[in-house]
């Protein structure tokens, strides 16, 4: 028979080495979460990181929770939401978010949250990646769990993932040190700034998309609501979806099912939606729809930032016309919260800078940049003149021989060049070389604000701007 | 295979096992642990390594017991030695033979084991499954060290819990991971970006890749050997030393003291030894000596580079003794032998300069590159690549280069400490606890952070385990 008279005789031993493993286990922990690539930590696209967020919102504070992948991250305006109903939501979002990321981030959520109304964007209901059974691709579902805390739920959620994806290796989902070692040679301070609220600074999972289609229109229609065939849905989406339908019964919670407007999907995808909504009962919006589409007043053309995702006015459009159904389904809104109050700031600088991304005029565009969080770089080579213009932390230089301007962004580590010579026109942020050619007129805009490059532009033989 | 998350799993449960079970039926865990061991790397094989130890189990009953044992042994040796020599024929043939892992390994140990009962040295085992544990003792049947019958009595005797040999176990465990995840693994990327392009790489590329599988080779195979005698340090086991810092070696002939120590004395008292050893004259001694390097590159695949390559080294001891005196004049003409220090430095370049050579045949695919490589480094002229960024690859780059020296720098400094005969883990062990706690902290994280390996922490696989 054991004895386990080894470990008593030993009590001391084995104490020493268990404050050893936990203390090992912490620092391993800390580790992992500044090995992780922070692609969208501060850029202005805080898709994946979203969850981070989410976990800092006030408990039980949520009227409305938004589920789905980047077309509901950019389509979805919550400052609106909130602004306009008092309804306090948050797109718990991630790039491509498959069905099962979709059903454990509800888990994930009902642990803290228990909102009224939950909205799940179909788009990855229906293959996007045909080859892939949740389709969507591998980085994305290990994007999504990467910061998901460890608990039951993510261990569950790794194990079901995994066992669909054979890229996904498990242990790398847990031992998430071990996926990303190699990185400690690219380590920069968005690593490090995962420790610091500003770090994951979102309007509550909304990313701005800041694009429009306007030099490029699209032959985009939305479709009769009586075209298309239903077809079936996979059995593992099913699943998931059935599953999503019975947590929110169970909570008591509705659910809203919505497609945003994007070409990815189109009146087949409508009535295989519409039947299974039916089916259990749930409300089917689907921007794409010729009713709907036409009653919010959508233009696909200068609501959309490219052929899948709503631009900043986009997202308001469709953002009214939910939180009009809202009302109608008669969902009260919940007190003011200082959570959302406090990122009317944030709304606003996205805003103005939506103006600036969608703005051509030189002269215009000059003048909106005038203000104190915008660092400006203006490198041009025109009629024999190589000038360099820089406008940062309060200073401004103008050389009009192509001296190159050096110096250090406020607010920042990251240092910059601007030349304008033989060589040719330049601007380099940090390690990144933002523009190299030999346009006549570039300008590039820094919000210190978003702590990123904001803008790069240059102008074309008519004078008008092109955005990059 | 040992670097690998799940070994430290499987490790951890068979000590909590070894130890909360009583003394009587501690041999028994480990016995189970390796069977389980072993079909966890190589399911198909285990039936064929149950059948060789049930047949050499039998073989030493009836060895005992037959009067013309020479005879009887001759045949239990013959009945063997196919299995030595599936690697060559693998190569010949260029089929893929099925063979269990690690069959070199423990081929070498059953026929010690049988010579020593056939010469009297050691009483035969009864227990046939002391003796199956005896031989699929899991931290050594893969890439040894081979043990010798005396391991028996340490393996069945149900070791009592002693913390210390527990963390000396760890640290050897630790430094194992060291060697294997910041030098091998890493120094492997650039010899092998050399040895795939050879017409490209010439000159002081072969001799840097040289120098460079010279350490890969130490320490990939080190690492095994580390981990082995740590993992059975922890159940109280002592394994045998395989190394000795063997590139501080002044003479060949002292390499072959330090490297892979238990193959060397295997091959000293069942090859060298019984064909006359150097009792029977210089000539024959000679002899003997090319006869037992030979043995040593049949076992290490049986390759023509590998034949060279034992063969090399039995001429360089043979040089090394002819010229002895030679040597000897020349250091007191030029006045260095005086100095011991420097003249063993000298020796220690002069001495691993003509391995790092031989190490070069014995990488390569054939002999002929082989060859072909050593005069591409010795005929083209371009030392300038050691000046400007030549040496760094898309693969291999300024970060890889700087781990690499770093971790090169502690290996020769604990090298050097201990050639200054300092017991590096007993002297750690008297640090204190929380010194300790931080350094063993610091060099797992070193390790997982720094280190080389790909997924769930799984390394390439060891050099020696193919031979």
């Amino acid at each position: 028979m054991p004895d386990f008279n080894c470990i008593k005789l030993h009590r001391a031993f084995f104490l020493r080495v268990l404050i050893f493993i936990l203390l090992f286990c912490s620092v391993l922990a800390i580790m992992s979460l500044v090995l992780i690539p922070k692609e969208f930590i501060n850029s202005g696209y805080p898709g994946t990181s979203a969850i981070l967020g989410f976990y800092d919102l006030p408990e039980e504070s949520l009227d409305v929770l938004f589920l789905g992948s980047s077309h509901a991250i950019s389509g979805i305006d919550t400052q609106k939401l909130y602004d306009d109903y008092g309804y306090k939501s948050y797109t718990l979002g991630c790039g491509e978010q498959n069905m099962a990321i979709s059903y454990f981030y509800l888990e994930e959520a009902l642990k803290t949250q228990h909102p009224k109304v939950v909205a799940l964007e179909t788009l990855m209901a229906f293959p996007f990646r045909h080859d892939k059974v949740l389709y969507s691709s591998a980085a994305a579902s290990e994007k999504a769990l990467n910061f998901m805390r460890p608990g039951v739920n993510r261990l569950r959620a790794v194990y079901e993932i995994s066992g669909y994806e054979s890229e996904l290796n498990p242990l790398y989902l847990l031992l998430r040190f071990m996926r990303y070692h190699e990185r400690w040679d690219n380590l920069d301070e968005k690593d490090i700034l995962i420790f610091d609220d500003y770090a994951y600074l979102t309007l509550h999972g909304y990313a701005v998309n800041y694009g429009n289609l306007s030099n490029d229109p699209p032959g985009y229609r939305p479709f009769d609501k009586n075209s298309g065939k239903a077809g079936e849905l996979s059995p593992v989406i099913t699943d998931y979806l059935l599953r999503i339908v019975k947590l929110c019964r169970d909570n008591d919670i509705k659910l809203i099912l919505f497609k945003t407007p994007s070409n990815k999907t189109g009146a087949d995808e409508y009535q295989t939606m519409s039947s299974f909504a039916a089916e259990n009962s749930l409300l089917y919006m689907d921007f794409n729809e010729e009713g709907l589409y036409e009653d919010c007043g959508f233009d696909f053309t200068t609501d959309m930032g490219n052929l899948g995702h709503a631009n900043f006015t986009g997202a308001e459009k469709i953002t009214e016309s939910i939180g009009k159904t809202l009302v109608s389904m008669g969902i009260t809104a919940g007190n003011p919260d200082r959570e959302w109050d406090e990122t009317e700031g944030l709304y606003n600088i996205c805003r103005q800078n939506f103006l600036l991304s969608i703005e051509d005029q030189k002269e215009e565009y000059l003048s909106m940049t005038e203000n104190s969080r915008y660092s400006l770089f203006i490198v041009s080579s025109e009629n024999g003149e190589n000038t360099v213009y820089v406008r940062c932390d309060g200073k401004e230089v103008l050389y009009k021989d192509g001296t190159p301007v050096t110096g250090v962004l406020p607010g920042s580590e990251k240092e910059y060049e601007a030349a304008s010579n033989k060589e040719g026109i330049s601007v380099i942020i940090g390690d990144e070389e933002k523009i190299k050619g030999n346009s006549s007129w570039y300008a590039v805009v820094y919000d210190e604000y978003l702590r990123d490059v904001f803008d790069v532009v240059y102008s074309d033989e008519n004078g008008k701007l092109i955005h990059m | 295979m040992f670097i690998s998350l799940n070994y430290l799993i499987f490790l951890t449960a068979a000590l909590v096992l070894y130890y909360i079970f009583p003394y009587r039926y501690r041999w028994f865990i480990l016995l189970s642990g390796s069977i389980l061991f072993y079909l966890s790397i190589s399911f198909r094989t285990l039936p064929l390594l149950i059948l060789i130890v049930t047949v050499s189990y039998f073989g030493s009953l009836l060895l005992e017991k037959n009067k013309s044992r020479s005879l009887f042994f001759v045949i239990c040796v013959l009945l063997l030695l196919p299995l030595l020599l599936t690697r060559t024929f693998s190569r010949i043939t260029e089929l893929s033979i099925f063979a269990p892992v690690g069959v070199s390994f423990f081929t070498l140990q059953i026929i010690a084991y049988l010579s020593d009962v056939r010469s009297g040295k050691t009483n035969v085992e009864r227990n046939y499954l002391k003796y199956l544990l005896f031989i699929s003792f899991f931290p050594q049947i893969l890439q040894g060290p081979i043990p010798r019958y005396s391991l028996m009595e340490d393996l069945c005797k149900g070791h009592s819990f002693d913390e210390k040999k527990i963390i000396k176990g760890f640290m050897l465990i630790t430094w194992g991971f060291f060697l294997k995840l910041m030098i091998a693994d890493r120094a492997g990327i650039f010899v092998d970006t050399v040895y795939a392009d050879i017409e490209r790489y010439g000159g002081t590329y072969i001799f840097v890749a040289g120098i460079l599988y010279s350490l890969q080779l130490y320490t990939d195979f080190s690492s095994c050997v580390c981990i082995a005698k740590g993992s059975a340090e922890m159940f109280g086991i002592s394994l045998p030393e395989n190394f000795s810092r063997p590139y501080f070696s002044g003479s060949v002939k002292n390499f072959w003291r330090r490297w892979h120590i238990s193959l060397s004395l295997f091959l000293r008292d069942y090859v060298y030894i019984p064909l006359g050893g150097s009792r029977k004259g210089r000539i024959r001694r000679y002899f003997n000596l090319m006869a037992t390097f030979f043995v040593s590159g049949i076992w290490h695949g049986g390759g023509l580079n590998y034949i060279f390559w034992g063969l090399l080294h039995g001429v360089y001891e043979i040089l090394e003794e002819l010229l002895k005196s030679t040597w000897e004049r020349i250091g007191i003409i030029t006045g260095f032998h005086g100095h011991r220090r420097l003249k063993r430095i000298i020796n220690i370049f002069i001495t691993d300069y003509f391995i790092m050579t031989a190490w070069i045949i014995f990488r390569a695919e054939s002999l002929s590159k082989g060859l072909k490589m050593l005069w591409n480094m010795l005929t083209r002229f371009n030392p300038w690549i050691l000046f400007n960024d030549s040496l760094i690859m898309d693969n291999f780059e300024t970060s890889d280069w700087n781990i690499l020296i770093l971790s090169g720098t502690v290996l020769f400094l604990m090298g050097l400490l201990q050639e200054k005969g300092v017991n590096i883990r007993e002297r750690i062990l008297g640090y204190p606890a929380l010194l300790r706690g931080s350094l063993y902290m610091g060099a797992i994280l070193v390790c997982i952070v720094f280190g080389e390996y790909g997924a769930g922490f799984e390394a390439g696989s060891y050099i020696y385990a193919g031979f």
